[in-house]
């Protein structure tokens, strides 16, 4: 399998605080990756690291098949970002940061560029200051995509956004990676977001990645499991995630153990795996 | 660089360095026109110029490039962009850099084009001033840029900087147009002569080297998070603390200030006598002869000339005086001198001589200390130094002077010498000085005379000209050191003067008896008046002053000579005015006025 992204033991401080603390995980190409965490777990602080905004304290960074310790400007130009606050200039119009931006990348697509402020329904002539926060996420989406590049971060663009761009931010993504085969790798807290696009899915949770998988994979390794004393019951291959969550990192375990009738098993949501391995302290190392 | 950010930062700055360069440009012109009809100086109006805009262009232009991009918040969008952050800190301070420079090259230019509408200027006369110029406003950008990465700080930056030429200034007496990198338009690139030394040009390249590694630092390590934390606004707790740092840093200056050298007091007339140390000049007049006024001139010259050899005092006065008639006998002025230093004193022609040197013994001290002899934890032992040395060589006027404390009414005892302010009230100046004689005679047969002396010289040494004054040793605590603190010096004192008491008690208690009585009236007519009643005497004086309301020592107070038994006080006070109120009266076998009721009156 080629993956597009690959962080292995990424570790980052912001003076004592270790804003990520070995962070391990593979982004496959052409997939769209839910990176899903809780406030402050070190979300933002990974992507600043791939966009080389943050130097890494240590750890290996590999992107679109090129490993690299900092991610040099070269590297930038494959990659779209829509960071979590447009930092735009005020007084630049949406035309004006397209040319401004556009002089930046080598495989800018003017065309793309226009094409996608129509569709996306963003005023080209008016000033950044004057966009309302959501017209100002699509023109962020907007400058990330017309470079047409394999890469495409997304910082939680939503979090600001009513249910109804929500949807069609999304849609715009699904479809781009369907399109083109980009790769997306898209922060979030929404699990329900996530669910409704991702085809694959990992849980940071104080620096380091809990989980990760496809999304469906991920539904069949983490059940709860009712009952007796599942603790003597499971045998040690199973892994508590918290109270009676458990992991097995083969799904077929879970199908030997749902012959017995010692214990019920039953299936979970995404958004129940997440508030599991989140609310829990000591993380997982488990990739499913 | 980048095209791309250059074409930004012009945009987006364009209209704002557009009113810079007008602005610049109206004030080049009225400095060059000035130039021509006032100034004198060739390039004196590019100096000028570059002294004003050399720091305001630099500053705008680090606000608008740097600071902006920071508290904006646009840095992280722009991070974001395939664009490193070592090339876009390039391409602004290179931006800024080149935008300084060029408007340097232009001023130059205009100057030189005004310059030859009216005199020949060869090429070479032109160019000799661009080299400090360039120099300047390089410099001035360097700082001005790293203080930029600074954010909310950089002002208090400026302020710093501005405060070192100052202090420089206070401290070592140079000149802000010698101070570094502003020594670059001294007046020999004013007059077009010269370039400055090179050393002006290494110490303003260093600064600018210094300053561009700082900036470039904060651009670039630790992910440049610094700039964009410091750009934003400063909190309500960080503008109160600088702003009691620049009070404190003003204060700090204001105390670091010289005193202006003064030139010693001219003595053109009168008999004079040159000491090793001082000059001394006595005024002859009609009822003070020359040889009296000779005599006296030598007899101060060798007091202040081994006063300043014991004490080691870094004074060499001129020390005049001037007697005149109609002063009253005890009663002697120092003058207050503004443009010059030295010691002015009025007496009367039939002045106690020994009270005229215990007073240029005073004035010596006073002026080698810079006045904090006068404080009141030395004050006592400043009187009694002054007055010991004043009778070192007349033995009968030591007695005489012992004679006086000891008819000092009660016991001496440690708050006396502490608190020697109110002792001096209570007392009247002519007792209180013989007590400060009576406890330094005591100091000197406990230590000896050289101890005495040699400790004296440490209370009494030259202080520091700034803060580290604050920082001596209290007397006080030199004195415990030596073993004498002043409740030892005042019962020491006490016994001393018990004997003296003892000695000549039938003299002493031949005095007359003599009784005063302060009394506020209020009557409806005249309204409040203060009434002094003597009993036991035929003449005396009353000294009196009206206390301002936070007035902690009573200062200069008028006298009323009295003949009679009653006085009232010539003043008129209304309720809460405080009146400070002194009896005193001739003691003929004291030969010296003496206090008999020394009050402060409230009006009810």
């Amino acid at each position: 399998m080629q993956f597009a992204i690959r962080l292995d033991d990424l570790r980052v401080r912001y003076g004592r605080v270790r804003a990520l603390d070995g962070l391990t995980l593979a982004v496959p190409r052409g997939e769209i990756y839910g990176f899903l965490g809780r406030n402050g777990a070190g979300k933002t602080t990974t992507l600043h690291a791939l966009m080389g905004i943050v130097r890494p304290a240590g750890g290996e960074i590999e992107l679109l098949g090129r490993r690299m310790r900092r991610v040099p400007v070269a590297i930038k130009r494959s990659i779209g970002y829509v960071s979590q606050a447009q930092s735009f200039y005020p007084w630049m119009t949406a035309a004006r940061l397209g040319r401004f931006v556009g002089s930046f990348y080598p495989t800018w697509d003017d065309e793309e560029f226009k094409r996608l402020l129509r569709v996306l329904d963003v005023p080209r002539d008016r000033r950044s200051a004057e966009l309302s926060g959501g017209t100002r996420v699509k023109l962020a989406l907007a400058l990330a995509l017309a470079p047409r590049p394999p890469l495409l971060l997304l910082d939680e663009p939503t979090s600001g956004l009513d249910p109804v761009a929500r949807a069609e931010f999304n849609d715009l993504v699904s479809a781009m990676a369907a399109e083109r085969g980009t790769t997306v790798f898209f922060s979030s807290h929404l699990v329900d977001e996530v669910e409704s696009i991702a085809t694959h899915v990992g849980i940071i949770q104080a620096g380091r990645i809990c989980v990760e998988g496809r999304v469906d994979d991920l539904r069949r390794c983490v059940r709860r499991v009712v009952g007796a004393d599942s603790n003597e019951l499971l045998p040690p291959s199973f892994e508590r995630v918290r109270d009676d969550v458990w992991h097995a990192a083969d799904p077929a375990l879970w199908d030997a153990l749902e012959q017995s009738d010692a214990v019920m098993v039953e299936p979970l949501s995404l958004h129940e795996i997440f508030l599991a391995f989140a609310r829990t302290d000591a993380g997982l190392s488990a990739a499913a | 660089m980048s095209g791309a950010l250059l074409r930004k930062e012009l945009s987006e700055h364009g209209a704002v360095l557009g009113v810079t360069a007008l602005l610049a440009a109206l004030v080049l012109f009225a400095l060059l026109v000035q130039a021509e009809s006032e100034l004198g100086g060739r390039f004196v109006g590019l100096t000028r110029f570059s002294m004003l805009f050399g720091f305001l262009i630099p500053i705008v232009l680090a606000n608008r490039l740097l600071v902006r991009e920071y508290a904006g918040r646009t840095q992280l969008f722009l991070e974001t962009l395939p664009l490193g952050r070592a090339r876009a800190f390039a391409t602004k301070w290179l931006l800024g850099c080149v935008l300084s420079m060029l408007t340097a090259v232009l001023a130059w230019a205009w100057t030189v084009e005004t310059i030859v509408e009216t005199e020949a200027l060869g090429l070479r006369d032109a160019l000799a001033p661009l080299p400090a110029v360039l120099t300047f406003w390089f410099t001035a950008w360097c700082f001005a840029s790293m203080a930029g990465m600074l954010g909310r700080y950089r002002y208090v930056v400026w302020a710093i900087a501005a405060l070192l030429v100052v202090v420089l200034e206070s401290v070592t007496g140079m000149s802000p147009a010698e101070a570094p990198v502003l020594r670059l338009l001294g007046s020999d690139v004013q007059m077009g002569r010269a370039l400055p030394e090179p050393s002006a040009f290494a110490v303003a390249l260093g600064i600018a080297l210094v300053s561009l590694a700082g900036a470039a630092a904060l651009a670039l390590i630790g992910s440049g998070a610094m700039p964009s934390a410091l750009a934003q606004r400063m909190t309500a707790r960080e503008r109160v603390f600088v702003l009691v740092g620049i009070v404190a840093a003003a204060t700090l200056s204001a105390v670091l200030e010289r005193s202006p050298e003064l030139p010693p007091f001219e003595i053109a007339d009168g008999e004079r006598v040159e000491g090793r140390h001082v000059r001394v000049g006595v005024m002859p007049t009609a009822d003070f002869d020359a040889a009296r006024a000779r005599s006296l001139a030598h007899i101060l010259a060798d007091d202040a000339d081994s006063l300043i050899d014991a004490l080691s005092l870094e004074v060499e006065p001129a020390i005049f005086v001037l007697p005149q008639q109609g002063l009253d006998r005890d009663r002697m002025q120092r003058a207050s001198l503004s443009g010059s230093k030295g010691v002015v004193i009025r007496i009367a022609s039939d002045a106690p001589l020994d009270r005229v040197r215990a007073l240029v013994g005073h004035a010596l001290i006073v002026d080698s200390t810079r006045g904090r002899a006068l404080r009141e934890d030395r004050h006592v032992l400043l009187d009694g130094l002054s007055a010991y040395w004043a009778l070192r060589d007349d033995a009968d006027a030591r007695r005489l002077w012992r004679l006086r404390a000891a008819a000092a009414g009660r016991p001496l005892r440690e708050d006396d010498l502490a608190l020697w302010s109110q002792t001096m009230e209570r007392l009247g100046e002519c007792t209180s000085l013989a007590v400060a004689f009576g406890a330094f005679e005591a100091l000197v047969e406990r230590l000896g005379v050289d101890a005495a002396l040699a400790l004296m010289a440490d209370v009494f040494r030259t202080p520091p000209d700034d803060f580290r004054v604050l920082f001596e040793a209290a007397p006080e605590a030199r004195l415990a050191r030596s073993g004498v603190g002043f409740a030892a010096l005042a019962a020491q004192t006490e016994a001393a003067l018990g004997a003296v008491r003892e000695r000549h008690r039938e003299l002493l208690a031949g005095r007359p008896a003599v009784d005063a009585r302060i009394e506020q009236r209020t009557d409806a007519g005249p309204g409040n008046s203060i009434e002094v009643h003597v009993d036991g005497a035929e003449r005396f004086t009353v000294h009196y002053a009206r206390l301002r309301p936070w007035a902690g020592s009573v200062g200069e107070t008028p006298r009323l000579d009295v003949q009679g038994s009653r006085a009232v006080l010539p003043i008129a006070p209304i309720r809460g005015d405080r009146v400070f109120v002194a009896v005193e009266v001739d003691d003929a076998a004291l030969d010296c006025p003496i206090r008999i009721a020394a009050e402060r009156v409230t009006i009810r």
